[in-house]
């Protein structure tokens, strides 16, 4: 087919496509306890996800087309890291009572995306205490 | 509903503490914290960072409050982050006599405003003006490839065609959320009297509150102007569930009765369609420019757009197993029986549905029944082999959807039309002759449904276990799909789907291998291959390789004489997990998974291929370290056919 004829037709084309999506994630931490009292702790988180879809080939459509610069591939290939480092340390006061403070970053980063690029990054700092009996 | 979960849980409440007062402990174990969680409050107001991040986990600045209380029999467990996220859990067990739980769960998601473009595409967005157009559009997102300058806020350039897609967003601002809250609660109650007989109860309620973004077509401007809208949810699931259950030496016996609704209270978005034209328009006098009845709707119908029926599920399920049968053989038997009602709510205006335009529509509201029976029969004839057989028939029904559709006179509906020379095959008629014909839908879900099980499991040298298996499944379903016929054609018969759908049947072997070869390595390693005679499938899916045909809608629908299906033929999958202490402070794991299927007729193939790794390892009494590795492939292999319409 060469091209659709306008006027409210439809014309249809097949080709072969193939769609993969691999992820990796990795996890690492730590717990070192100082002393009897101080604990250093710390811990980081990795995402890497991407989906690869191959554009089928649209012999159907005129060229150029009103969508030519309209990849429909776009919508699929997909490309994203994030990660997440987070550290901090917990003091016992006494036997039962602890103090613990604890800072994360948080980056997320789109190299191909469905609509917006959303890249982002956070830091956030939770504090307070833990009383056992 | 809500009157019983309340009394439910007053009661139990009042029962756990009169029986935790004369406990003879109240001083309880456990633990409280709080804490303080601080952020640049900027980046709440940041819809990237909100949605991209926060999603599922709140950072931004609130308190955070932990609890844990473990009296005797009582245990109290609660986590509460501002009013988003928050839990409650409570366990009571009067000496084994009276046994209770109840938990309520709330988590709070956050969505973003989604534009339905992708950035970059195009350049032009507010003030957009084509050449000699006196229209200045504020909303544009996408214009058609041409020759043509245009002038847009940000200046001007050439290369812009006639036709322009445009986006308005009808919610700008709006926080778009979801909150979800579970409720649950569960009771055992042994009677004192009977021994072996305990009444039971389980009630669970999940709810879902919020707004979130909803596209929607409103008429024949759709096509070229984009519209969202804030859709209210407001959904809830109620399940109950009351028995009882008698457990003797050699016998046992339980019956529940289960009541199960989905409600949605969220009113749906409402809007009169455009009203719509002929594309052959022609002189007033002739009033060309309606279709004649030949649409289910025009611009008098108020339609609702983005509902979900309310279904209601009423469930009896009764078991009964004996034991004390030669070669230590368990012998068990189960039968559920349920009755289904799905229905919109009167109150949306559905009965427009079914009346108006050149139709009508039998049925409104769908009442399937699902009926199981099972017998299984586990015997050990010797110390280290078990072999158990198992049966299962289901069965599920429901009414047909009859449809008919009223003949329209082609002449009268569209006199302009007579006397053109277009579509050359058929002149005078763009679309086609208007179809008509009564059809009877089955329900698709209609079948039914038979399974066989054998498997054997042998114990060996005491480290390890083999199982072997086999299993069948037919499915004979009671739904058509449309034949081979042409509906252009003028003797088009009356009942187009006719044609059944062939028997599913899956023949499976599986064989699992389990073992501890050493005191510090385990395994577990499985396969299974399953083999589906005629998977579902729809005969007329695809257009043949190399087709070409340039043709009115309906025709190139007739044209579509491929298999498509999306399930398998056949499915191999394999998984291997791995547990190794190699000294005493290193803990090592391994899991795989590889499954591959393919479908030969309907030419697609799939590969899932899931590996991971961890390790702990203790360095000195005070140091550990832990690491972990994921990796997860999915890759699909499909033709794909794409119609494109030229309109």
């Amino acid at each position: 087919m060469e091209d659709t004829p306008g006027g409210g037709t439809v014309g249809c084309s097949k080709d072969r496509v193939e769609d993969e999506i691999e992820v990796h994630v990795v996890n690492a931490g730590f717990n070192f306890a100082v002393t009897k009292r101080l604990t250093l702790f710390g811990d980081a988180y990795y995402v890497h996800s991407e989906e690869d879809y191959d554009r089928p080939y649209l012999g159907s459509i005129k060229s150029p087309n009103p969508w030519s610069e309209f990849d429909v591939s776009d919508y699929s290939d997909l490309e994203f890291d994030e990660y997440r480092i987070s550290g901090g340390l917990a003091y016992n006061l006494k036997e039962n009572l602890t103090v613990q403070i604890k800072a994360t970053y948080a980056d997320f980063d789109e190299d191909e995306y469905y609509m917006q690029d959303r890249d982002a990054d956070v830091v956030y700092v939770t504090a307070g205490v833990k009383w056992n009996f | 509903m809500k009157k019983f979960v309340f009394l439910s849980i007053f009661l139990s409440l009042i029962l756990s503490f009169s029986f935790f007062a004369r406990a003879e402990s109240i001083k309880p174990t456990g633990s409280v914290s709080i804490f303080g969680i601080y952020t640049d409050e900027n980046d709440r107001l940041d819809n990237d960072k909100m949605s991209a991040l926060g999603e599922y986990e709140e950072w931004w600045s609130g308190g955070e409050g932990n609890i844990k209380l473990d009296f005797d029999s009582l245990k109290f467990e609660g986590y509460v982050r501002d009013d988003y996220d928050w839990f409650a859990n409570l366990k009571f067990d009067a000496k084994r006599m009276f046994q209770f739980k109840g938990s309520v769960n709330r988590m709070f998601h956050y969505f973003g405003h989604e534009i339905p473009f992708p950035e970059g595409y195009p350049d032009y967005t507010d003030g957009f003006q084509l050449q000699g157009s006196p229209w200045v559009y504020n909303d544009v997102i996408a214009n058609q490839a041409g020759s043509k300058s245009y002038t847009t806020s940000a200046g001007s350039g050439t290369g812009a065609g006639g036709k322009i897609v445009r986006y308005t967003d009808l919610n700008v601002g709006k926080n778009y959320h979801i909150r979800i809250t579970k409720y649950a609660t569960s009771g055992i109650f042994h009677v004192p009297t009977l021994p072996g007989l305990k009444l039971f109860y389980d009630f669970n309620r999940y709810e879902k509150f919020g707004y979130r973004q909803m596209y929607y077509m409103g008429g024949k401007c759709a096509t070229c102007h984009i519209y969202t809208y804030g859709r209210r949810i407001n959904d809830r699931t109620n399940t109950l569930k009351l028995g009882l259950r008698i457990t003797r030496k050699l016998w046992g016996l339980e019956y529940y009765y289960e009541y199960k609704d989905f409600e949605d209270k969220a009113k749906p978005r409402s809007f009169y369609p455009d009203e719509v034209h002929h594309p052959v328009k022609g002189p007033s006098a002739l009033d060309p420019s309606k279709f004649y009845g030949e649409i289910f709707y025009n611009e008098n119908n108020l339609l609702y757009a983005n509902t979900s029926p309310d279904v209601y599920k009423y469930t009896h399920v009764a078991k009964f197993y004996l034991k004390g049968l030669p070669f230590y053989s368990k012998l068990v038997a189960s039968y559920v029986y349920s009755n289904i009602k799905s229905e919109y709510d009167d109150d949306a205006g559905y009965e427009l549905m079914s009346s108006g335009g050149n139709f009508d529509k039998e049925r409104e509201n769908l009442s399937p029944y699902f009926y199981a029976f099972l017998i299984s029969l586990t015997s050990r004839p010797l110390d280290n082999l078990t072999i158990n057989a198992k049966y299962r028939y289901y069965s599920i029904d429901a009414d047909n959807v009859d449809i008919t559709l009223y003949p329209v006179n082609a002449t009268t509906a569209w006199p302009v039309c007579a006397g053109r020379n277009y579509p050359s095959w058929n002149p005078g008629y763009p679309y086609g002759n208007p179809a008509h014909y009564t059809y009877k839908s089955d329900y698709v879900l209609d079948r039914d449904v038979n399974e066989v099980k054998l498997a054997l499991s042998y114990i060996l040298k005491s480290k390890y276990v083999v199982s072997l298996g086999w299993e069948m499944e037919n499915i004979n379903r009671s739904s058509k799909q449309m034949n081979s016929q042409n509906p252009l054609d003028p003797n088009f018969p009356d009942v187009p789907y006719t044609k059944n759908y062939k028997d599913t049947t899956t023949n499976s072997v599986f064989l699992n291998f389990n073992g501890k070869p050493f005191k510090n390595l385990s395994f577990r390693f499985s396969f299974r291959y399953d083999y589906t005679d005629d998977p579902f499938e729809f005969k007329k899916a695809k257009c043949p390789v190399g087709a070409s045909v340039n043709a009115t809608y309906d025709v190139w629908q007739y044209y579509r004489k491929l298999i498509g299906s999306a399930d398998p033929e056949d499915s191999y999958t394999t998984r291997l997990s791995l547990d190794f202490t190699p000294i005493k402070n290193l803990i090592l794991g391994f899991n795989g998974k590889y499954i591959y299927q393919d479908n030969d007729d309907a030419d697609w193939d799939k590969y899932i291929i899931s590996v991971g790794a961890n390790l702990t390892y203790q360095l000195t009494k005070r140091l550990t370290f832990n690491l972990g590795y994921e990796y997860y492939d999915i890759d699909t292999e499909t033709p794909a056919v794409v119609p494109i319409f030229d309109g």
